[in-house]
């Protein structure tokens, strides 16, 4: 495929080589966001688990709006900003809650929305570690974190380590077409200390928080119940590409939440 | 030549083969989805949809390539790539009673080098700095009884998944005691997630007894024996993707089907590979003597 094939974006199947780092990175773009410039988000739902000394248990639910703010740089680079919106819901119900009766300290817990971004990255050329079987094709993304997880900024903080790994699929074909935008399934994957809103206190045991969710096109993709989180809690969210300034995570945004509650 | 023998591999391996092989085992149900429409909300539509999209309606057998990595995560270390894993699970499957379904299910594959994709024979634990021997990856036979009840399917337009959740806690079959260094602890726990992902018009055609299926699966588990971690704190974190074979040769790697028809004679064409049940941790005792620290 000719390079300049690929910046008009016109190219076919039997020309698309993801062994050239730049066709790679452009698929990349296309595959997780847009090879364009272009807004894209993903709604994903899913749960966290309790890594328990004595087993696995269930633990809550969670449901999230990522966003992603997509631009096409020069020499085959791509950027975008990153988003992320929602909220915590109980095992047998999709409705929004602020308290929640954990069930392993049966201890009622205060949480907090989950908020994070803006996050930035740059995507240059650069063979990516592609899955490929058939028609389906798959890029997985795994990143060692390490921070302090605690409820508050100290200067006797302990660094605990976390992980995620976010997984896309899509086809090959639909990433060979024209367009610069392809359908997208991602699973997130996040093992990670206790937060802090748990009120759980413990090195030895972790929580995985897994989730499954797709690319979606418009606003009446999304769950019902984040339609309504949305309107009640984020009401320009979806529709803003730049929702807020200052950069924050779920973890930050809890702290802030407690600090002004403690004033 | 029979009917029966025109099956050709590609049909086999999508579970298409019993649509010619044994089509009265499927009418007999009476339970495929009437003009395209399903309700997954009727735990019987619902079990035939879930046995559609990771198995077969019909008495036949599919199989599912996967490929991933094995992490493990320490406290002190944080979290380290260790090996990677391939292998094609065989389900050998056929319609049972009261709107159930019955399958067997095998695995064979490889522990993987993680720069060449090949199987690994030994490679360097970056948490111990010590060789590791892998042993080979074998499992099976397990069977499971899929029974109309509601599974909770998210269905977004013609996009569809399921998150199966399974949480294990059994006793290790080394015993801490005597292996030393293969051994974290008595008891074991392991969180399995696999999602299974298909098109809700694939699961709602009744010309199709299997449908098309890709998944993730993720696993978080204790040591697996052959790492050699003893009870050094940590765990494992399992992740690959995979998908049901429609064409062996398109879908998996040949170094991957040359290694199963090495290791496994006929596996993709038997219905019973083998009798006695294995798994990786019994291979390991089967296979290797304890170490001292």
């Amino acid at each position: 495929m000719d390079r300049r094939d690929l910046i008009t974006a016109q190219f076919s199947i039997d020309s698309l080589d993801l062994s050239d780092p730049v066709q790679s990175s452009h698929a990349y773009a296309k595959l997780v966001g847009s090879a364009g410039n272009a807004m894209v988000h993903y709604s994903i739902e899913g749960t966290i688990f309790a890594l328990l000394t004595d087993g696995v248990k269930p633990f809550i639910r969670f449901q999230a709006l990522l966003k992603g703010i997509w631009s096409r740089k020069e020499q085959g680079t791509h950027q975008y900003r990153l988003y992320e919106t929602g909220f915590f819901h109980n095992l047998d119900s999709n409705e929004p809650i602020r308290v929640f009766d954990n069930p392993i300290t049966n201890e009622s817990n205060v949480l907090t929305d989950i908020k994070g971004g803006p996050y930035d990255r740059l995507i240059g050329p650069r063979n990516f570690d592609w899955v490929i079987s058939g028609d389906d094709i798959w890029i997985q993304e795994p990143i060692s974190l390490s921070g302090y997880f605690g409820p508050e900024e100290s200067e006797n903080q302990i660094e605990q380590t976390a992980f995620s790994d976010s997984i896309f699929r899509g086809k090959l074909s639909e990433l060979a077409d024209e367009s610069t935008m392809a359908p997208s399934m991602m699973t997130y994957n996040y093992v990670s200390p206790w937060y802090p809103f748990f009120g759980i206190n413990d090195d030895e045991t972790k929580i995985y928080w897994q989730a499954v969710g797709n690319k979606i096109q418009s606003w009446n993709d999304l769950p019902q119940s984040m339609q309504e989180y949305l309107v009640s809690r984020q009401k320009d969210y979806f529709s803003s590409s730049n929702p807020w300034t200052k950069k924050t995570s779920t973890l930050s945004h809890y702290r802030e939440f407690q600090k002004r509650n403690s004033k | 030549m029979s009917k029966k023998n025109h099956m050709s591999r590609r049909d086999m391996m999508a579970g298409m083969g019993a649509l010619v092989a044994s089509p009265r085992l499927i009418s007999s149900q009476d339970i495929t989805f009437k003009n395209y429409k399903i309700d997954l909300n009727d735990p019987v539509q619902n079990a035939l949809a879930y046995t559609k999209l990771i198995g077969t309606t019909a008495r036949s057998m599919v199989h599912i390539y996967y490929k991933g990595t094995i992490f493990g995560m320490t406290p002190e270390e944080g979290v380290k790539p260790m090996i990677g894993h391939t292998g094609v699970l065989k389900g050998v499957w056929k319609p049972w009673v009261d709107n159930s379904f019955y399958y067997t299910l095998y695995d064979v594959g490889y522990f993987m080098d993680l720069k060449t994709g090949l199987p690994s024979e030994e490679f360097t634990n970056p948490f111990t700095g010590e060789i590791n021997r892998p042993v080979k990856i074998i499992g099976g036979p397990f069977d499971r009884v899929i029974k109309p009840e509601i599974r909770p399917f998210k269905v977004r337009g013609d996009e569809l998944w399921l998150d199966e959740p399974a949480y294990l806690n059994f006793v290790n079959k080394l015993d801490p005691k005597i292996w030393k260094k293969a051994s974290t602890a008595e008891k074991l726990s392991f969180l399995y997630v696999e999602t299974y992902h298909g098109k809700i018009s694939d699961l709602a055609n009744p010309d199709l007894a299997s449908a098309p299926m890709t998944i993730t699966s993720t696993h978080n588990t204790s040591w697996y024996p052959f790492f050699l971690m003893g009870k050094r704190p940590g765990r494992h974190y399992w992740q690959s993707v995979g998908k049901k074979i429609d064409n062996l040769e398109n879908d998996v790697p040949v170094e991957l089907i040359e290694f199963i028809e090495k290791e496994s004679p006929g596996y993709f064409e038997s219905e019973k590979p083998w009798i006695k049940r294995k798994g990786t941790f019994q291979a390991y005792k089967d296979e290797r003597v304890p170490i001292e620290d």
